[in-house]
């Protein structure tokens, strides 16, 4: 009896045990969590998927569960889209910011190292937005459904533009595709030369644009996602810094694609230009915007892309958030343009007849170019590179309020709905200006420049003849159609004016007047965590 | 059930009084000597009572003694540091003894991992810390029972919040991102260590009155059966139980406290702030001066209170027939010296072991029941009442009717949306309360199976669930803390957790002749872990809006471990004892072909005091050499599923418009499919020794611990994971150090004992790898924040947490130079804050640690101290750091900053400057208790009162509140209270 007892006791302890083996296959039950293994074909997890990768240029991360994408320090400040704005912007004359901030001094002075936080975040978020695009294009690349494959093209064109950037600021970053696993390897540059590495990419992005230039929506097809006008401003982007960045240069590239944009008929100048900077710039509501990163004081929350720049330039005194309609968390008092930018975007000059700006003429009405939304602070000079914000010359440009003064839709008080332009009508204008002018049609490089002209005067008023376009005069209309929106820095590179003598403002390297920096620093170092963590990783010359 | 005890004990004062009677009639006078059964020598002082009753004598300076005592009795002769003798009477008129040395702890009994082992025979490192060492007046917290008694284990409580928890930390940490906790099996229950949503301590729904024993595995050879659990260290917590044959005993502790703040952080009074104000006209603008009021207003004051409470605990335990009890109830009532913090618990505990078919099945059942009712307020009014405008009064009576006010100062009437929320108001307004209920039960079965002898079969089967659940609500009058547009807001949490075990071992003992003993283990062990809880946020503008940022989030998750262990103990002449563990490990947390892991474990000693050369050696009484060798790991990981790819949703608020609709997005998660389990190899060597009789006894281990496969959140290469960093294994680390526990008894008296312990830790903790690719520039793991710069790392041949910062340079008069510091680099450009200019200043952990403790009894009194030293720890002072001129007026407001600024005079804050990292050596003492036993009240009642001092004394250089800083940076946390408590103790 007993040993029967034990014969039954050892089967039934044998089966206990090995179904509890079995436990350990255990999967998430959790609903916020999906596994891989489940996205499928559905076409709502696909877009969803698609939604994460434009999303990943311009706000933290997915919210109170899923937390930031990066590890780091703050999840709004080191967000693409802001700290590409401060790499974009305080290392040149258009900004210069206040905040003691790690980083931020060594970017406002031109003396940054491979360890600068915000160079870092740019770079690993570009990084990461180039994975969750190539895990995407992986995953939905045999599919045939035409949605799908709409999809998988607008994934494809994020990705270029995240290596557009990398181009841009860094030369020469790490380069994976579909084609690259998940885990822990070492990604490697095209080509451990700087040089050689970027052309080489250079030539893979454009080859991926013209590859998925058909497969985009049409153009205006569904404001915000890219769609065959985005990537044809991409590629003229592209072509109008070939020099640079390969160079070879390509004005004459540059010129095919603006013209596909402006020949489209699709797009004009919003009659007021303010409209491009508030609330109502998205392209539903303004004939302008081609493309941008959408924000929404409800859907797509932070403190980041134009809530920050809204922000960071108001002080309470002298520009005040509450009156631009963000009423929350206001007035952060830091960033303003430098005076030898406010010279070259009213020709003070000129303006002022050789004297000095009234102090009674705080707004620069005396200038009738109406892109001019600026004002005298405290004193147009900045005692020190650490002074408060309430020195310099303050900025307004952007606003949370519709392009009428009236609340926006879907208001918040503490974010604004304002898009952050990436690509607008009046860039295809003026790089088909910079085109012609290098290409030897300064006649019709004219042209384009006096339409935007125009629209900036009211009238014809400011509009120029071909004696007077220079070099000098199309960096300085440049700035004057696009300061703030994170274009300067590329600007004056590609005009020979970031670093070296010929052009230099306030604590520009560190000294009250200026001072000539190094030309290596017309590019980025690859970050430190990154050379440490990847042995496969060559740093940029001079770092 | 009143009335049944009131009936029993007129039965007992009956058959006593009965008894009595009897004894008194036939008594006669016996005389006789007591010796010493080596020397023959007379002992004085020996105690002599006829057994069952409290008559008795002591000897004289002869060990001469004479009672009158009836020819049926008992005689108990006692002395401390010898075995107690009992002797009957029977016709005799001279009684002569000898009483033997005892040799204290020889059959003392340890609990080891599936089983208990005589503490002379243990192998591995193994600490027990009995109800007598005990610190005493710890209300709620268990882990509070043991701070500073056990080398190597440190406990830091995380602050003076009512019912706050503690880390606890064995021999250091042997993890840098996985879980540094110990293992904590309570009566063969391993806990998780988790806590539930409105739980601030998982050890809470123990009440401390219940605990016998706390046992630390703090080796490998001693843990590595609990394998992947084990790394650092396992603590088995026993509760009190009845004994077989013993009566009815009922007992009641009680005890009433008063708490109040030892310190208040230095700051400025209204007048000071206005003075500051006046006198640096360049700093503030003539706007900010309309912004200053006209009050002296000591906000620390306003939120802290002397704290009442009180503490009751009620068991019975006995036995009838085969079945020993204790049951146990308990209240605490514990109010937290911040205003509107509180904690009531209930608790309830059953213990019965009975024995059933003759003696081969024992049972051991326990349950504990916890139901705790906690208010937590709002206790970031601490940080507020530091930096709140002193020239603003608590109440502002302009802005009455006003909605933002509720009657109090808010600067927000004022239009300052950021100001420093009004401290007071932030604790009387903010209702945030939970309930949490516990039950821990299981029931062990221990089966001598027949035919076979030696062997036995044991089966433990036990369950662990916890509920909890809480609200955060504030009202719209309180907009303090909330981002607007919300003015109030409503958040209700729940969360539970589920613990299942199963345990079967058979465990076969067997001696082979003379000089063979086998002792051999082998089971299997199945538990499951599962998490759940919801939280419901919904933010209010005003009554007319409907909820904003509505969110509600839900979470599910467990995971499952599947082991199979084994034990041999062979003994050889009762001198050479060697001991071998493995253990098999399955965790549901890894992927295919990582889900197991063998963690092998032996041991030797030698009880060299058994040997011909020591046994008759009168100076040294006890000596051992342990030697043991093991691997350990660690999978609690902090998340259940890291090896698989899985996307996650965005909330709201983090959509993005696809197709014309604003959709959540999905993020593909990083995750490491290769994750594997960490190692922890260890190395232990030690001395167990007793000298004097015993008189002074200890251990001294020494110990070397090597991590591989470490867990670290790494850097990963851009492009080859989907985040920036990533947890996977990667690093090494070690740990080394010395441990010595020393317990002496100077005086052993028959009126008056002391006994002192003292113990000594040194360890020290390297990391020694931390990247994929091995770069020796790699400056580290940094932490910090955008706002204050990187203040710490974690470097490859550093301690983890060091202080990194730049050198401040000093002017001639010793006093700080702002934002001058040392070019470290030598490259020019800015130096503040910039990493390459900074080097590594000292780090948080202390590298000696010292625990003293002493009792002393004379008569009926006694008096106990416990005290703890702790040298070579450093804190970065992150309240005097976050403190300067510019900083005093905001955005139309004006901050308050401690008065250490006045030391520095910065103008703006310096927050990488290595003049913030303060010398955190300390010395505490801890606890003073005196207490006086009245014996004799009443029959059978044993009466004690008892006063105690907690937190009675802090020595040391550091310059904020306490020392003593859980993670090693200050930011204001809720103050320790120094507590008064008056103990009463009744026993039946």
């Amino acid at each position: 009896m007993n040993k029967k007892i034990l014969i039954l006791g050892i089967v039934l302890s044998a089966l206990i045990v090995n179904s509890c083996v079995k436990d350990l296959n255990v999967v998430s039950k959790d609903p916020n969590t999906i596994l891989s293994g489940n996205l499928g074909d559905s076409a709502v997890y696909r877009a969803e998927a698609l939604g994460k990768i434009y999303a990943s240029f311009i706000i933290s991360g997915q919210g109170s569960i899923g937390g930031d994408d990066i590890a780091s320090s703050d999840g709004n400040f080191f967000t693409t889209t802001r700290a590409l704005w401060n790499l974009q912007e305080i290392t040149t004359d258009e900004a210069i910011c206040a905040w003691g901030d790690v980083g931020i001094a060594d970017l406002n002075t031109q003396t940054w190292s491979a360890q600068n936080p915000f160079l870092t975040a740019v770079y690993q978020r570009l990084g990461l937005s180039v994975t969750y695009a190539n895990l995407f294009i992986g995953q939905t690349k045999a599919s045939t459904d035409p949605t799908i494959v709409r999809y998988n093209a607008e994934a494809r064109f994020l990705r270029a533009l995240a290596y557009t950037w990398d181009l841009d600021l860094f030369g020469n970053p790490p380069f994976t595709t579909e084609a690259d696993g998940v885990g822990k390897f070492f990604p490697k540059q095209m080509d451990p030369s700087v040089t050689v590495g970027r052309t080489k990419l250079f030539n893979y992005v454009v080859s991926e644009l013209h590859a998925i230039e058909s497969k985009l929506g049409a153009p205006k097809f569904s404001y915000p996602e890219a769609d065959q006008a985005s990537c044809w401003m991409l590629l003229a982007r592209l072509y109008l810094n070939a020099q640079v960045w390969t160079g070879t240069a390509k004005f004459d590239s540059c010129k095919i694609y603006c013209d596909k944009v402006i020949n489209s008929g699709l797009y004009s100048l919003a009659p007021n230009y303010r409209q491009n900077f508030s609330a109502d710039n998205d392209g539903k509501h303004n004939p302008e915007m081609i493309f941008a990163w959408e924000q929404d004081g409800t859907n797509t929350e932070g403190y980041v892309g134009t809530t920050f720049i809204i922000e960071s330039s108001s002080d309470g005194t002298y520009i005040n958030a509450p009156d631009l309609g963000l009423t929350s968390n206001t007035n952060w008092n830091g960033n303003r343009a430098r005076l030898q930018f406010l010279n070259s975007a009213i020709d003070t000059l000129a303006t002022y007849g050789g004297s000095p700006i009234p102090a009674a003429d705080i707004y620069f009405s005396q200038c009738k170019d109406k892109r001019i939304y600026m004002r005298l602070k405290k004193s147009e000079n900045i005692p020190s590179p650490s002074s408060s914000g309430d020195y310099g010359i303050g900025v307004f440009k952007f606003t949370a309020k519709n392009s009428d003064g009236s609340q926006a839709a879907n208001y918040n008080t503490a974010y604004a709905s304002t898009d952050f332009p990436v690509f607008r009508y009046a860039d295809a204008l003026l790089m088909r200006a910079e085109s012609f002018h290098r290409l030897g049609d300064d006649a019709s490089a004219v042209n384009d420049i006096n339409v935007v002209r125009t629209r900036a005067y009211g009238n014809a008023s400011g509009n120029i003849t071909t004696a007077q376009l220079t070099d000098q005069f199309l960096l300085n209309e440049r700035g004057r159609e696009f300061y703030y929106e994170a274009q300067r820095r590329t600007d004056l590179v590609r005009f020979g004016k970031f670093t070296d003598g010929s052009y230099n403002w306030q604590w520009k390297g560190g000294t009250f007047a200026g001072v000539n920096t190094d030309k290596h620093l017309n590019l980025f170092p690859i970050p430190g965590d990154e050379v440490s963590a990847n042995p496969n990783i060559h740093q940029n010359p001079g770092y | 059930m009143k009335f049944e005890i009131v009936k029993m004990k007129a039965i007992w004062f009956f058959l006593f009084a009965l008894l009595t009677l009897s004894v008194t009639a036939q008594e006669r006078s016996i005389s006789g000597k007591v010796t010493d059964a080596t020397t023959n020598e007379g002992l004085i002082g020996v105690t002599v009572l006829i057994q069952g009753t409290y008559t008795g004598t002591v000897t004289d300076v002869d060990g001469k003694f004479s009672i009158k005592a009836a020819p049926g009795a008992n005689l108990v002769f006692s002395f401390i540091g010898y075995q107690t003798q009992t002797v009957a009477v029977g016709q005799q008129t001279t009684l002569n003894v000898s009483l033997k040395t005892e040799v204290k702890g020889l059959d003392e009994v340890v609990v080891i991992g599936y089983g208990t082992v005589k503490k002379s025979d243990a192998t591995g490192a193994v600490s027990t810390v009995s109800t007598k060492d005990f610190n005493n007046g710890v209300m709620t917290s268990a882990q509070d029972l043991i701070v500073g008694k056990s080398a190597g284990v440190v406990i830091t409580t995380a602050g003076g919040a009512p019912g706050s928890g503690a880390t606890i930390r064995i021999r250091g940490g042997s993890s840098l991102n996985a879980s540094n906790d110990p293992l904590i099996i309570i009566d063969g229950v391993p806990l998780d260590n988790n806590n539930v949503a409105g739980s601030a301590n998982f050890l809470s729904f123990v009440n401390p009155n219940d605990i016998e024993t706390f046992t630390v595995l703090k080796d490998a050879s001693s843990t590595a059966i609990y394998g992947s659990r084990a790394s650092n260290g396992v603590i088995l917590i026993t509760t009190k139980s009845g004994k077989l044959g013993t009566p009815l005993k009922i007992s009641y502790n009680g005890n009433a406290s008063i708490g109040e703040a030892i310190k208040y952080v230095d700051v400025y009074s209204g007048d000071q702030v206005r003075q500051i104000a006046f006198s640096h006209p360049g700093l503030y603008s003539a706007d900010s001066y309309t912004k200053l009021g006209s009050y002296n207003t000591n906000w620390q004051k306003e939120i802290f209170r002397p704290a009442f409470s009180h503490d009751h605990n009620l068991s019975l335990s006995g036995a009838t027939k085969n079945l020993p009890y204790r049951v146990s109830i308990g209240f605490t009532d514990q109010n937290g010296i911040l205003k509107n913090t509180e904690m009531q618990r209930f608790t309830g505990a059953v213990n019965l072991n009975p024995t059933l078919l003759d003696g081969t099945l024992k049972l051991n059942i326990n349950a504990k029941g916890m139901n705790t009712n906690q208010n937590f307020s709002d206790q970031g009014a601490v940080g507020s009442a530091i930096s709140m405008d002193p020239t603003q009064p608590v109440y502002d009576p302009s802005t009455l009717g006003q909605t933002k006010s509720a009657g109090y100062f808010q600067w927000s009437n004022y239009g300052a949306n950021l100001g420093t929320a009004n401290p007071l108001e932030q604790l009387m307004m903010d209702d945030n309360k939970s309930t949490v209920n516990r039950v821990v039960a299981n029931i062990q079965a221990d089966y001598k199976i027949p035919y076979i002898t030696g062997l036995h079969a044991n089966l433990n089967l036990a369950t662990d669930n916890t509920h909890g659940t809480g609200h955060n609500n504030r009202p719209v009058t309180s907009p303090s803390v909330l981002t607007a547009p919300l003015n109030g807001q409503l958040d209700n949490y729940k969360g539970n957790n589920y613990n299942n075990l199963l345990d079967f071992y058979l465990n076969y003992v067997k001696e082979l002749g003379q000089n063979h003993k086998i002792d051999a283990t082998a089971g299997y062990s199945w538990q499951h872990f599962a998490r759940n809880g919801n939280d419901y946020k919904r933010g209010i503008v005003d009554a007319t809006h409907a909820y904003q940022k509505v969110d509600s989030t839900f979470f599910t998750t467990e995971n499952y471990l599947v082991s199979f262990f084994g034990r041999v103990n062979y003994t050889f002449m009762n001198k050479y004892l060697l001991t071998a563990t493995i253990r098999d490990d399955g965790s549901s947390r890894f992927a295919k072909g990582n889900k197991w892991g063998l963690f092998p474990s032996a041991a030797f000693a030698w009880k060299i005091k058994e040997e011909s050369f020591l046994k008759n050696n009168s100076v040294i009484s006890d000596l051992k050499l342990r030697l043991g060798y093991g691997v350990t790991g660690q999978q609690d990981i902090g998340n259940d599923y890291p090896a698989q790819a899985n996307y996650i949703k965005s909330q709201a608020g983090s959509l993005y418009e696809i197709g014309g609709l604003y959709l959540p997005t999905l993020r593909p998660n990083a995750y490491d499919p290769n994750i594997k389990w960490e190692s922890t190899t260890t190395y232990n060597g030690a001395l167990d020794f007793g000298f004097l009789k015993d008189r002074i006894t200890g251990s001294l281990d020494v110990y070397y611990r090597v991590t591989d496969n470490l867990l670290n959140t790494v850097t990963v290469p851009t492009g080859s994971n989907f985040s920036n960093t990533l947890l996977t294994n990667v690093g090494s680390l070690n740990n080394r150090g010395v441990e010595l526990n020393l317990n002496l008894v100077p005086i052993s008296k028959k009126d008056m004992n002391l006994t002192l312990g003292f113990n000594f830790t040194y360890n020290r903790t390297e990391v020694t790898k931390l990247l994929i690719s091995n770069d020796p520039t790699y400056i580290g793991i940094l932490y910090g924040s955008a706002f204050t710069g990187t203040n710490q790392v974690t470097r490859v041949g550093e301690a983890p947490y060091s202080f990194f910062v730049n050198k401040q340079v000093y002017n001639a008069n010793g006093n700080p130079v702002e934002g001058l510091y040392v070019d470290l680099s030598g490259k020019g450009g800015t130096v503040s804050g910039n990493n390459a200019d900074k080097y590594i200043y000292k780090n948080p952990t202390p590298n000696y640690l010292m625990g003293l403790s002493a009792r002393f009894n004379y008569k009926k009194f006694d008096l106990s101290a416990s005290a703890r030293t702790n040298l070579g720890g450093y804190v970065y002072n992150g309240v005097a750091s976050g403190a300067s001129l510019d900083q005093m007026y905001q955005i139309g407001y004006w901050k308050n900053m401690p008065t250490s600024l006045s030391a520095t005079n910065f103008v703006s804050r310096q927050f990488t400057s290595d003049y913030y990292v303060q010398n955190a050596s300390f010395f505490k003492l801890d606890n003073v208790s005196a207490g006086y036993n009245f014996d004799n009240v009443c029959e059978h009642f044993k009466f004690r009162l008892s006063l105690t001092v907690q937190n009675a004394l802090t020595i040391t250089k550091y310059k904020g509140i306490d020392p003593e800083v859980p993670g090693g940076v200050d930011n204001n946390f809720y103050p320790r209270p120094r507590t008064f408590m008056l103990g009463v103790s009744i026993n039946y």
